[in-house]
């Protein structure tokens, strides 16, 4: 069987907040040396697929040299089905048209069936149960769906099912959930089927173009059997600072849900070249994650710090992520933080004091105690920041600042 | 400045066993990612050099299997690239001699020729620049009896190739004896150099002074590339104490680290003490365990409680159970 794998790239991530404000959300590092498009990318590489389409939209620059030819996924061939499709007629309106768009690209290769996957969700897959599945169900539409607590439910698309699996009805962020059951935002089509779909979705003017919203309710409703696939593996969708946050505390717990450490399905990245950690002097790590190229003279509890970083003498770093090339000075304390790359803290600041105050301008972005730092922001000697604040891109600290504050550029 | 590589990982001398008896020098690995040829490999390559002969034994299994991903080293080329020189070579005068063709071969006119059991970390294009300057016959970096660098034109290094062609040496033997006749100059240098061939007392040392962050940016500055293995970040549970260490990715420490470097992989469990020690790529070392001056080697079991604590090195073998 011929089957393509496409990978939605375009993502925004505006619930991601200043991490996002110049990236684009499946470039974010995670993990503290992947980035978040790495999971659906090596899962992809692991499941043997070979035919990979990449649609980035929003800020494609550092995702497309990211992925460059897919050479860490092993994806370089002699004859390559691997491609990074950034929008080349028109920008994508929505999921559904993204694909649409490239529809020569996809017939060009002709594949029997088309998966659709986000590059925004951590989690560790094999899609080929999924495709057999399809097979056994003899569906031309089947997606992937995992059970999540039903007091979360309403910030899920959820899957109503009967008996057998087959899918009776969507429910967006339903206030009254029918079913515990998520859409994951994984497809598997029929090629042919999908590409009806898809035809006479983007000839609708009343469609957003969107495979959850438009797409799926009007398969369902048109009486197609499509099923509902139950993966039971871990599964985040790093839609929020908080579910990010979540996701590395995760990954520090003694037994992580999610087990980077399986020799059968390692997680690839490009390559950094980059030394080992070192520790120096007093240094500490408990419950952390620590990088290549960083050191460590500083303590550091249940936190990930990402590559080539520098946590100096005395500086304590608890329940915090640092980004890579980042510079953590002298005996600056840090609670709940999460800065992106190159951020530069210099000595004798203290990030996540007081009482969490809701931000300023986005307290529903900002909470759960986090303060967030964009890439590039300079905190000079002895500043303050309290919780929930958020620190704009490249933007300089100097002073101090209570809970809930957004420094500007 | 035009030139192409040629590097020697041969191991005639095994002066590290029995961590040489698995492999050559070449490719003992080092602070706990390398292999010991990455710093010479990766200097060339650093230095645009992307046309690299290495000469190795036909049973040195694991230096072909480090380097079977050329695209590592950004050396999967249409022209020029990696070329393995595989042979039961005698010497180095031999290990020229039987690969003339690669020589003859390559566009470039100057040769850069280097021992893969050194470890250091300089730019070549400094030593090339220093050699057309000093319009010299050869430049060397080291020792002038036994060099660990050398730049030399290919057309004179066939000559002295084929007019000696009975010694075994090239350096010690054919160039010694012509040493008059030629214009050979040092490149003034005082990084520092670890000829790991020179013993473990030299591996250790590498070690040990690693542990200075200046020493270690020095050694590993501007990309050492090494054969990838995609673990994730090490990881450091709430039971673990770590000390003027380097601990390598893929590992998980649960014990109490001092002084020591651990390699990819490794696993130091709670309780566990390991002091002044090497540890190689995937080590484990159980519950209560104590490691005080020791050099395990790959895949090495430290079971739990078990001691080894010396005040001389001790060196486990590979795949050993302790």
């Amino acid at each position: 069987m011929n089957v393509l794998a496409i990978i939605l790239a375009g993502g925004t991530g505006t619930r991601l907040g200043v991490l996002t404000e110049t990236l684009a959300k499946p470039s974010v590092y995670f993990g503290g040396k992947y980035r978040i498009i790495d999971f659906a990318l090596s899962n992809c590489a692991h499941s043997q697929l070979e035919g990979i389409a990449i649609l980035p939209q929003y800020r494609p620059v550092e995702l497309i040299s990211h992925v460059a030819m897919g050479r860490p996924w092993d994806f370089v061939k002699r004859t390559s089905y691997f491609a990074v499709l950034p929008p080349h007629k028109e920008w994508y309106h929505g999921t559904a048209d993204a694909v649409y768009q490239n529809i020569e690209y996809i017939d060009y290769l002709n594949p029997d069936v088309v998966i659709i996957l986000s590059a925004d969700h951590v989690y560790l897959m094999d899609y080929r149960p999924l495709l057999k599945y399809m097979s056994l169900k003899n569906a031309r539409a089947v997606l992937a769906s995992t059970t999540v607590p039903w007091e979360e439910a309403n910030r899920y698309g959820i899957v109503v099912t009967d008996e057998h699996e087959r899918i009776l009805e969507f429910q967006e962020k339903p206030t009254a959930p029918k079913s515990n059951l998520a859409n994951m935002g994984i497809y598997a089509f029929d090629w042919h089927y999908l590409r009806d779909l898809l035809s006479e979705d983007g000839t609708r003017e009343d469609s957003s173009h969107d495979f959850g919203s438009d797409l799926w309710p009007r398969v369902v409703a048109s009486g197609e059997p499509a099923y509902a696939y139950k993966f039971d593996g871990y599964w985040l969708d790093v839609g929020t600072i908080k579910s990010f946050w979540e996701g590395h505390m995760d990954l520090v717990a003694p037994f992580p849900r999610l087990n980077l450490y399986d020799p059968r399905w390692k997680i690839y990245t490009s390559p950094a070249d980059l030394p080992s950690p070192i520790f120096l002097g007093s240094g500490s790590a408990r419950s952390t994650l620590v990088s290549e190229g960083s050191v460590v003279k500083g303590n550091l509890l249940r936190s990930v710090v990402g590559l080539q970083s520098f946590i100096d003498d005395d500086a304590e770093v608890v329940e915090s992520i640092i980004g890579p090339r980042s510079y953590i000075g002298k005996g600056s304390k840090l609670y709940r933080v999460i800065t992106g790359e190159s951020v530069h803290i210099g000595n004798g600041v203290i990030i996540g004091e007081g009482d969490p105050v809701p931000n300023e301008v986005a307290p529903h972005i900002y909470t759960d105690e986090i303060s967030v730092l964009g890439r590039n922001v300079i905190v000079q000697d002895g500043s303050r920041l309290g919780k929930q604040c958020a620190v704009q891109e490249s933007a300089t600290v100097n002073g101090i600042y209570g809970s809930g504050s957004f420094i500007y550029r | 400045m035009e030139a192409f590589g040629f590097i020697f990982a041969h191991d005639w001398v095994h002066s590290l066993d029995p961590l040489t008896l698995v492999r050559p020098a070449s490719s003992l690995p080092v602070l706990g990612k390398y292999r010991a040829i990455d710093f010479s490999l990766s200097s060339m390559v650093r230095a645009g050099i992307v046309r690299i002969g290495i000469s190795l034994d036909t049973e040195a299994v694991s230096l072909l299997d480090h380097l079977r991903i050329a695209s590592q080293w950004d050396l999967d080329k249409k022209e020029g690239g990696l070329f393995i020189l595989p042979g039961k070579y005698l010497g180095t005068m031999d290990a020229f001699f039987r690969n003339t063709t690669f020589l003859r071969r390559a566009e470039e006119e100057l040769i850069v020729v280097a021992w893969g059991d050194s470890v250091y970390n300089i730019d070549f294009n400094d030593v090339l620049k220093y050699h057309v300057d000093k319009a010299a016959d050869i430049t060397y970096l080291g020792d002038s009896e036994d060099p660990f660098v050398f730049v030399i034109n290919k057309y004179l290094l066939m000559e002295i190739l084929f007019a000696y062609k009975d010694l075994r040496d090239f350096w010690r033997d054919a160039v010694s004896s012509i040493r008059s006749d030629l214009h050979i100059e040092q490149f003034p240098s005082n990084f520092p150099v670890y000829r790991l061939s020179d013993g473990l007392n030299t591996f250790y040392r590498l070690h040990m002074d690693a542990l200075d962050l200046d020493v270690y940016r020095g050694l590993t500055q501007n990309m050492v590339m090494t054969k990838l293995r995609d673990f994730p970040p090490a990881k450091f549970s709430t039971t673990c104490r770590i000390t003027d260490s380097i601990i390598s990715d893929g590992c998980i420490i649960g014990g109490h680290v001092i002084h020591s470097v651990v390699g990819r992989n490794s696993v130091i469990r709670a309780g566990a003490y390991v002091e002044n020690s090497i540890l190689m790529q995937d080590v484990v070392v159980e519950e209560g365990a104590r490691l005080v001056n020791v050099i395990a080697d790959r895949y090495t079991v430290f079971r739990a409680n078990r001691e080894v604590v010396s005040n001389e090195l001790t060196v486990i073998p590979r795949e050993n159970v302790i």
